[in-house]
């Protein structure tokens, strides 16, 4: 039996700036601002002041899915520069750390923070500088661009949105619900086309309660958001994860164990680079029905010029980063 | 399959540990059986007050800590989940804040007589 203390997150955030209208916000050495178009992500390296700029819709596209995906799995970088690693009970806050023009020079930065603590602080963030019209998870052709100018209103709704998950399987008794009109997931726009028949069951007797089945193509059509995979099937450790994505993912997604992609429509064009330095490793067009493992080792991007259906299916067995990185487990599924 | 079924969980009426070895106001882990097929479950003491459940986040089937014994307990008397953040309420198990939000932690009924933590009976 093991103890621990007590913590209480604090966010450290300034006041209104008088023309912009944002708060600046700190956490340990980082300073994050922002104003009519822009974030700035500032930190101190060897006496000298370092700031690194993003658009501000990039930088809220980021962070909404840094917060919702709960760190996620290994590490979500922002761009070439920022971004966060999770280490389960904590996270890394970094800045130039996988980009070598600063790392080699000492100009980086990483620190260490409880999750509570970075997660109250990001939350924090994403809803200050989130304009009212504003769904970070939309495709860019769905929402508004108030995200520029100064500070109107906030869009509490859309940011507070969570990565959706199942016990076992949506649709199932005392489970996720299927999506329908009624609950509000009206089919999406680039999926009107898609059946809405659901399957039939026709169960041998004694086993009418032990078989389920939903149409995964239905449910995928009503998803209301982008780059966001919801959990629709657990079994053990094996989760299926499928998402629609439109436009570009927000993150480049530096994976901690592999993932396999399965991609259900339409394509997905991935751009993929060594995890630590960032080197092009290769880039890979999805088509509809292709199958992909992405290593252990690796960041990925991807871009969705229409909107797809992408199964991702993961491995949520605790302990699979320290057996990658012991090198216990290869970084790549099979050899060939 | 729910906890009760689970193969390396403690009896009903089984002796669990001392009260006093349950330090107040954070979270206590117990395991059972090893390696993955392990049972843990986690108690939470407040003042002569001890709440159990199961150790499992209803959002993605994880324990809620990813090293043994440690946990994320947030003051008024709250614990986040260390793989996706999801937050707990420790008096009922309800999730108030993130990806579990309206979903509970599985309670697992308990008994304290003379100083100990049993599992109740009618568990």
């Amino acid at each position: 039996m093991n103890s621990q203390s007590i913590i209480e997150p604090s966010v450290q955030a300034s006041p209104p700036n008088d023309r912009t209208g944002y708060r600046s916000f700190s956490l340990g050495s980082f300073n994050f601002t922002r104003d009519e178009y822009f974030a700035r992500i500032s930190w101190q390296a060897q006496g000298k002041q370092m700031s690194h700029t993003m658009s501000a819709d990039a930088f809220l596209r980021a962070m909404m899915r840094d917060v919702a995906w709960g760190f996620f799995y290994g590490w979500v970088n922002f761009d070439a520069v920022v971004g966060t690693r999770n280490l389960y009970g904590k996270v890394e806050l970094y800045a130039g750390r996988y980009y070598g023009a600063y790392r080699d020079q000492g100009l980086d930065l990483t620190e260490v923070f409880e999750t509570p603590q970075i997660m109250a602080t990001f939350k924090a963030i994403l809803d200050d500088w989130t304009n009212e019209g504003f769904d970070p998870f939309a495709a860019p052709d769905e929402t508004s661009k108030s995200w520029q100018g100064t500070k109107h209103g906030n869009n509490r709704g859309a940011i507070d949105r969570q990565r959706q998950a199942c016990k076992r399987m949506p649709g199932l008794p005392g489970d996720a619900e299927l999506r329908k009109e009624e609950n509000g997931y009206p089919v999406n726009r680039a999926f009107a086309d898609v059946s809405q028949e659901e399957p039939e069951i026709h169960a041998e007797p004694g086993f009418e309660n032990e078989v389920h089945a939903f149409s995964l193509f239905a449910y995928l059509s009503r998803s209301d958001v982008t780059w966001n995979p919801s959990v629709s099937s657990v079994c053990g450790r094996s989760l299926f994860c499928p998402t629609t994505e439109e436009y570009t993912l927000p993150i480049k997604h530096g994976n901690d164990r592999v993932e396999w992609f399965i991609q259900l429509s339409d394509e997905i064009e991935w751009e993929i680079e060594d995890k630590n330095t960032g080197a092009p490793r290769a880039k890979v067009l999805m088509k509809a029905g292709d199958v992909a493992a992405m290593p252990a080792d690796i960041r990925h991007q991807g871009h969705s010029r229409k909107r797809s259906m992408l199964l991702v299916w993961e491995n949520a067995t605790p302990g699979l980063p320290e057996m990658y990185d012991s090198g216990k487990l290869k970084p790549y599924p099979i050899e060939f | 399959m729910t906890w009760h079924t689970h193969r390396h969980a403690p009896a009903p009426g089984q002796r669990l540990c001392a009260l006093e070895n349950v330090p107040d106001g954070v979270c206590t882990e117990l395991r059972y059986g090893a390696g993955e097929d392990a049972f843990t479950m986690l108690l939470y003491r407040s003042g002569l007050a001890v709440k159990a459940y199961v150790n499992c986040c209803p959002h993605f089937s994880l324990p809620l800590n990813s090293r043994p014994g440690e946990f994320l307990v947030l003051g008024g008397g709250r614990i986040m989940c260390a793989y996706h953040c999801a937050i707990f309420r420790l008096r009922d198990g309800y999730c108030v804040e993130g990806p579990a939000v309206g979903m509970s932690l599985d309670s697992v009924p308990i008994e304290i007589r003379d100083g100990h933590i049993f599992m109740a009976l009618a568990a």
